[in-house]
């Protein structure tokens, strides 16, 4: 470490508190961007901050009445630009149940050969799924519900890598224990076909077990788990490796 | 976990959604399930408002802070990344940095100072605010305690002071590197403690 990633480290702690000046908060987002230990060093620190956050103090009333006013405006807000837009199109009706991120095209999960996949954004899931012992308990009830819907994931080989069960209330596990795991740098990336569009479900990881999504109220016909360089894609999924599978009935 | 108390402030929220993840939240809120909004809204926006009023110690400020912050994440859900923090400390990081935005104007900083030197000639900075008596303020407030008084005093300053490492060297006569390496060691401490004492931040 040279002497000024050693200066811009002492800053990681100010910075996390909004307490350094815009130039030295410049200086060490770019710093964030190429070092992951001080990524998770300010990660940390923020977490503490919201410790001493903590007032358990209640908003005030008609706050929220307030914000959900000023939602229906927001609703003409502009719309994203650049790299994003140039891959998704939007429903005009921003009011319907799904904003839409639409896909530029259908799936072609059967065969895993998918050359392009527009979706509607990167979100890692997984985050609150450190115990996985609840969530396995749960993925049983949910194979015991005949309400539910699953699909087995194999990839063009027929090779198994994992199985996704979705409830009735669109609560969706996938069980990829069977997935090997990925060298650090890359991830697996869950899709799901939802009314002919595809849309990313959630990065996984290098080495997924059971990891929790949610559909919502949409139906998925189908499910897809693609290799992805770390941190995921917005579109063009990679169709090689790829896991897909229909989902059916119990 | 703690909840709130007081008054039902809350929007009228479906049922099966108090079972998802916040994970599971901002992914319904990219499809622009407004009900979602108003689960993350329960579980987060009395924090939210809570830093925001520490912050300003002005209730409209506050309340406009909170609205801009549940706004944003509403138009922009996909700038939240789990790997990074709970969506909790997302939304308290954006709560602070606009706080500061608004008191770091000259306008609201000469008032603060006014009202600094009032509530100094009152009896001084006192950590001993109402709204810390839940259990998890006690937590803090004792991992607080154990640090070091310069710690202690920069990161309060820096946190809830909205002044920038400079400002708080400033105003305590020590040298800047020094108040930087206090905060940065103060928050490596504070976490310590509060693992030890076996709070984590889920518990917030």
């Amino acid at each position: 470490m040279n002497a000024e990633e050693i200066e811009l480290d002492e800053l990681l702690g100010a910075y996390a508190l909004d307490a350094v000046s815009d130039e030295e908060r410049r200086a060490v987002e770019q710093h964030l961007l190429i070092s992951p230990r001080a990524r998770q060093e300010v990660a940390e620190h923020r977490e503490v901050a919201t410790m001493l956050a903590w007032s358990g103090m209640s908003a005030p009333d008609g706050l929220w009445d307030r914000i959900a006013a000023n939602l229906d405006s927001s609703l003409e807000a502009p719309l994203p630009t650049g790299q994003l837009a140039s891959v998704l199109s939007f429903d005009d009706n921003r009011r319907a149940t799904s904003r839409l991120w639409s896909s530029a095209g259908s799936w072609v999960a059967a065969t895993a050969a998918a050359a392009v996949i527009a979706v509607l954004a990167v979100t890692v899931i997984g985050g609150d799924a450190t115990d996985q012992q609840p969530l396995a308990a749960a993925v049983s009830d949910a194979r015991a519900d005949r309400d539910s819907r699953v699909a087995r994931l194999t990839n063009a080989d027929g090779s198994f890598g994992a199985d996704v069960v979705i409830d009735q209330d669109g609560h969706g596990y996938l069980v990829g224990e069977a997935l090997p795991t990925l060298p650090s740098d890359q991830t697996y990336q869950l899709w799901g076909v939802i009314g002919g569009q595809v849309i990313s479900l959630g990065v996984l990881g290098a080495n997924p077990e059971i990891e929790l999504f949610s559909t919502g109220e949409e139906t998925i016909s189908q499910v897809v788990v693609t290799i992805e360089a770390e941190g995921g894609v917005v579109s063009n999924g990679n169709a090689e490796g790829a896991y897909a599978g229909d989902v059916a009935p119990v | 976990m703690i909840q709130n108390s007081g008054r039902s402030v809350v929007p009228d929220v479906r049922d099966d959604l108090t079972a998802v993840s916040d994970s599971g939240l901002v992914l319904a809120l990219a499809r622009f399930q407004q009900h979602a909004l108003g689960e993350v809204y329960r579980r987060h926006a009395g924090a939210v408002f809570g830093l925001a009023k520490r912050i300003l110690s002005d209730q409209a400020r506050a309340e406009e802070v909170v609205q801009e912050v549940f706004l944003r994440l509403w138009n922009h859900p996909e700038r939240f990344d789990p790997e990074r923090g709970s969506l909790r400390s997302y939304l308290l990081a954006q709560a602070h940095s606009r706080s500061v935005d608004v008191l770091r104007s000259e306008a609201s900083r000469r008032k603060r100072e006014e009202r600094d030197a009032r509530e100094t000639a009152e009896g001084g900075y006192d950590l001993d605010r109402a709204v810390w008596d839940l259990a998890l303020a006690e937590h803090v407030r004792t991992a607080m305690e154990k640090l070091h008084p310069g710690e202690r005093a920069a990161v309060e300053l820096a946190y809830f002071g909205g002044r920038t490492y400079r400002e708080v060297a400033d105003e305590l006569g020590e040298p800047e590197g020094t108040v930087k390496s206090r905060i940065r060691n103060g928050l490596k401490r504070l976490r310590g403690e509060l693992a030890s004492s076996g709070v984590s931040v889920g518990d917030a």
